[in-house]
């Protein structure tokens, strides 16, 4: 059933939200801290257990590959939602804080690879 | 066209459904007919939500950007933080113990230091631009990690 995919996601991510929110309390923080991090790591474990006892069909990984599928249309909403008015008015910090860290990744991780192939 | 507005108004995450819909099909035919999919149509679609937001900010003066036009509220409801976390957590879906294995440490030395490039050097941007507390830096460092 589809909905077992569903429901199960929605556990993971209620769990996981749920310990963001007293991992945050725990430090002293008044939010939610690393919820969406636990929430992913509890489906991974969820879904080992699931493929272990052959749980893990098809009609179940439909209803979480769903929403596997709509990150980025979520994506593209959400960025038609944000205050780019006052990101870019505010000066160009925003457009060179997004230009210069992919600059620096696409310069450095070519050598990486080339350290890592030579060893 | 009373009637058409009160049904949107109603219902505006099936309209926000129905834009993003509409916005990723005319970004891929675009991708497809003028850059002959050098660009990947979903990179433009997010680039035309990103201008769309801005044009929201211009024309209303709020801080939500496409959002804030009442047509189009669904749109931040679809983009706000429930379904965005939700959806990120179901991409953990395609993620597998042994996979991770199998990406070794190529994989973790990549992903720490890809993290710390874009922390580092978006702190260092907003140092150069002046900001000097510690929840400011914090912020745009994070903001360059989260978005790239």
């Amino acid at each position: 059933m589809l909905i077992y995919g569903l429901a199960l996601l929605s556990f993971s991510y209620l769990v996981g939200q749920w310990l963001g929110e007293l991992l945050g309390k725990l430090i002293g923080i008044n939010s939610n801290v690393g919820g969406v991090g636990f929430a992913m790591i509890i489906l991974m474990l969820l879904k080992e257990l699931f493929e272990r006892k052959g749980w893990w069909k098809h009609e179940i990984i439909s209803g979480i590959d769903f929403w596997n599928k709509m990150y980025i249309p979520v994506v593209i909403a959400m960025a038609a939602s944000l205050n780019v008015k006052a990101a870019i008015s505010s000066g160009n910090l925003a457009i060179v804080a997004g230009i210069i860290p992919v600059i620096f990744a696409f310069a450095f991780f070519p050598v990486l690879m080339k350290d890592f192939r030579q060893n | 066209m009373e009637e058409l507005l009160k049904v949107f108004d109603k219902n505006a995450l099936i309209v926000g459904f129905l834009a993003i819909g509409l916005l990723t099909y005319l970004s891929d035919l675009f991708s497809r007919k003028v850059l002959n999919g050098r660009i990947p149509g979903s990179a433009i679609a997010i680039f035309l939500g990103l201008v769309l937001g801005y044009v929201g900010g211009v024309f209303t003066g709020g801080d939500k950007g496409l959002a804030d036009i009442p047509v189009f509220h669904g749109v931040g409801v679809l983009g706000g933080s429930m379904f965005r976390d939700f959806a990120i957590v179901a991409t953990a879906m395609g993620a597998s113990f042994i996979l991770i294995k199998k990406s070794g440490l190529l994989g973790l030395i990549s992903l720490i230091i890809g993290i710390l490039i874009f922390f580092i050097s978006g702190v260092a941007m907003a140092w150069l631009w002046g900001y000097r507390n510690a929840v400011s830096l914090a912020t745009i460092g994070a903001g360059a990690c989260t978005f790239i």
